[in-house]
């Protein structure tokens, strides 16, 4: 499945408000934003964020992916991080997150099984 | 001319035989035995162009498979233009295109075809018609194929009704899977599992659900994982049962003695409790309706009923803070429903109201009922789940901690102060507002960190337990911290 098919689908999931694939460099490689909010800066954002976790929290164990849930006043932003690409998704704030989670989880398979 | 027959003497896989092979335009509409239509099928030149069915419309379709919510289904009604279907209203929302909005209706016409080749009685009527259908959105389906999927499962239906208990029979969920809402299910084995959780026989979840081949498919499915099973007759069982039924007939009398002597018999379940709470509700006894919610609560701390009760009785009883906080887990259930816009709706008002309550107190405030950072971090750690926690500053340094000690605390503390700080960077750039908590999540563990001015406060767990539970209750502890005065 290609990057710009899941995102599409993560598009029609209720709650979400739009989705990302970043390059381990923090270049965008597939968006589905609204054009107010400012992708590349973003990326870059959350390209050393998953780097920080990486270097600290990454080291406590290895293997599984870590998920990062981010909850601000009028919004969220979910993102989850392989050694290749980060797949990010912003949500409503009142989005279900059970739903989103499994959008996210699911997606992120999807991305890692179209890179093989 | 239309043609009309009886299923009994022409069954509905011949008539579609026949509409195929004579290329027929036009819609055949199938009747019960009450002369109630139960399902209609379009064709187009011998094809199925579109098909309904009147148990389950398309709305209440994509409903309970979350493709759409309620909210979203409000918006699109209104919007409809005069004379404009439901599908087109959703199409031009942008919410689904073509592609998907075929694939839907493609699921929707099978579904109906199997459901109507499984009628045994009742009757059938063709007329020759031009199609009430938008063109981008007609299908063009083999008859062929899909007599033949039908058959397949009408035999296979057979099969799995033989397996099947009797209609008056309970089921229960089996111990390893009551905590089946953090498991990623699907749509149709979620609803089912909430109303075998409701205590519901076979016969209302039919009732719900639908008799049907998916039904009947699920609930297999579910017994042969050993997810559900025959509730076993615990001593008490009858008295829940009538207790339950002289509640519905309205003879509280009768009812109550019959809940009490359940309850009493030592029936651990917490439908004993709740309908004892729904008896004593309508009886405005919200006291005493408020005990049973509790005591049920404390049996299934994630049920949605119990907790939408709770928060009634508590707001009834004038305690304003028990209700929302009752009412903010029951809307962090991950399920969609018309109560759950009804309560936060109610939510909002009170929170309202709190407020109001809050900053007009008559008298001046004398003592203080506020927790200190040591006390605060004790009840996190008191939390099911908590493997420790600590509170730090801005810059990361570690103010109060109760986490076993060791050289990782002052690292983490770093990591976490820095980590926040990109975190907020993020969510400012995507204009979401303030960063409120954060949780990284790595399966086996997790790490909360709340923006809990001016601390950050960390708690490690494990993962056990649903994630928005555990945020709501760590929000409600650090409602109750103390701050120091800014001067």
């Amino acid at each position: 499945m290609s990057i710009e098919e899941v995102l599409k689908e993560i598009h029609y999931t209720p709650g979400v408000r739009g989705s990302f694939v970043i390059g381990r460099d923090g270049s965008v490689k597939g968006a589905y934003l609204s054009p107010d909010q400012s992708q590349k800066e973003t990326a870059a954002t959350i390209s050393s964020m998953a780097k920080e976790i990486e270097e600290s929290a990454g080291k406590l164990e290895s293997g599984k992916a870590m998920v990062t849930y981010l909850f601000g006043k009028n919004g969220n932003l979910f993102f989850v991080a392989s050694e290749s690409l980060i797949l990010a998704i912003l949500t409503e704030r009142h989005a279900n997150l059970g739903i989103v989670r499994h959008t996210l989880r699911d997606g992120f398979k999807r991305l890692l099984r179209g890179k093989e | 001319m239309a043609l009309i027959g009886s299923i009994e003497e022409i069954g509905i896989t011949d008539i579609l035989q026949l509409l195929a092979l004579s290329q027929k335009t036009g819609i055949l509409a199938v009747r019960n035995e009450r002369n109630e239509e139960v399902g209609v099928l379009y064709f187009k030149e011998g094809r199925i162009a579109y098909g309904r069915l009147k148990a389950q419309n398309m709305k209440e379709r994509l409903l309970q498979e979350n493709r759409i919510q309620r909210m979203q289904l409000r918006k699109i009604e209104g919007g409809m233009e005069e004379g404009e279907s439901f599908e087109n209203a959703l199409l031009r929302s942008k919410l689904v295109d073509v592609l998907d909005m075929r694939k839907y209706l493609r699921e929707y016409a099978e579904d109906t075809i199997f459901f109507l080749c499984g009628q045994r009685t009742g009757t059938f009527q063709f007329e020759r018609r031009v199609l009430p259908i938008n063109p981008d959105l007609t299908l063009f389906l083999k008859t062929d194929s899909l007599i033949i999927e039908s058959s397949r499962r009408i035999d296979e239906w057979t099969r799995i009704k033989e397996k099947l208990p009797p209609t008056d029979t309970v089921l229960e969920l089996t111990p390893p899977h009551k905590r089946w809402r953090e498991r990623n299910l699907k749509s149709s084995e979620a609803i089912l599992l909430s109303l075998v959780e409701q205590g519901k026989s076979l016969r209302e979840i039919y009732k719900v659900l639908g008799e049907d081949f998916t039904t009947a498919k699920t609930l297999q499915s579910l017994l042969e994982m050993r997810v559900v099973q025959v509730a076993s007759p615990a001593r008490g069982r009858d008295h829940l049962i009538k207790g339950r039924k002289y509640l519905l007939q309205g003879e509280m009398g009768k009812a109550l003695e019959l809940l009490e002597q359940a309850v009493e018999e030592g029936v651990e379940r917490k439908d004993a409790h709740l309908f004892l709470g729904d008896l004593l509700l309508r009886q405005r006894n919200f006291q005493k309706a408020l005990q049973e919610y509790e005591t049920a609560k404390r049996i299934d701390p994630q049920n949605p009923t119990v907790l939408s009760r709770l928060g009634y009785c508590y707001a009834k009883l004038g305690q304003i803070s028990q209700a929302i906080s009752c009412w903010e887990n029951f809307m962090l259930l991950p399920f969609d429903s018309s109560i759950k816009e009804r309560t936060e709706k109610v939510l909002k008002e009170a929170r309202i109201f709190q407020r109001y309550l809050d900053e007009t107190l008559p008298i001046p405030a004398v003592k203080t009922v506020k927790k200190n950072l040591k006390e605060i971090l004790k009840d996190i750690n008191r939390q099911n789940g908590v493997l420790g926690s600590m509170a730090i500053n801005d810059t990361g340094l570690v103010l109060e901690k109760a986490i076993p000690d060791s050289d990782r605390v002052e690292e983490a503390a770093a990591f976490s102060a820095s980590f926040l700080l990109l975190a907020m960077r993020s969510l400012l750039l995507l204009k979401m507002g303030n960063l409120e908590r954060a949780v990284l999540d790595k399966g086996d563990w997790r790490i909360h960190l709340f923006k809990v001015d001016p601390y950050i406060l960390v708690i490690l767990t494990g993962s056990e337990i649903h994630l928005e539970l555990q945020m709501s209750t760590f929000q409600r502890i650090f409602n109750e911290i103390e701050r120091p005065i800014r001067k």
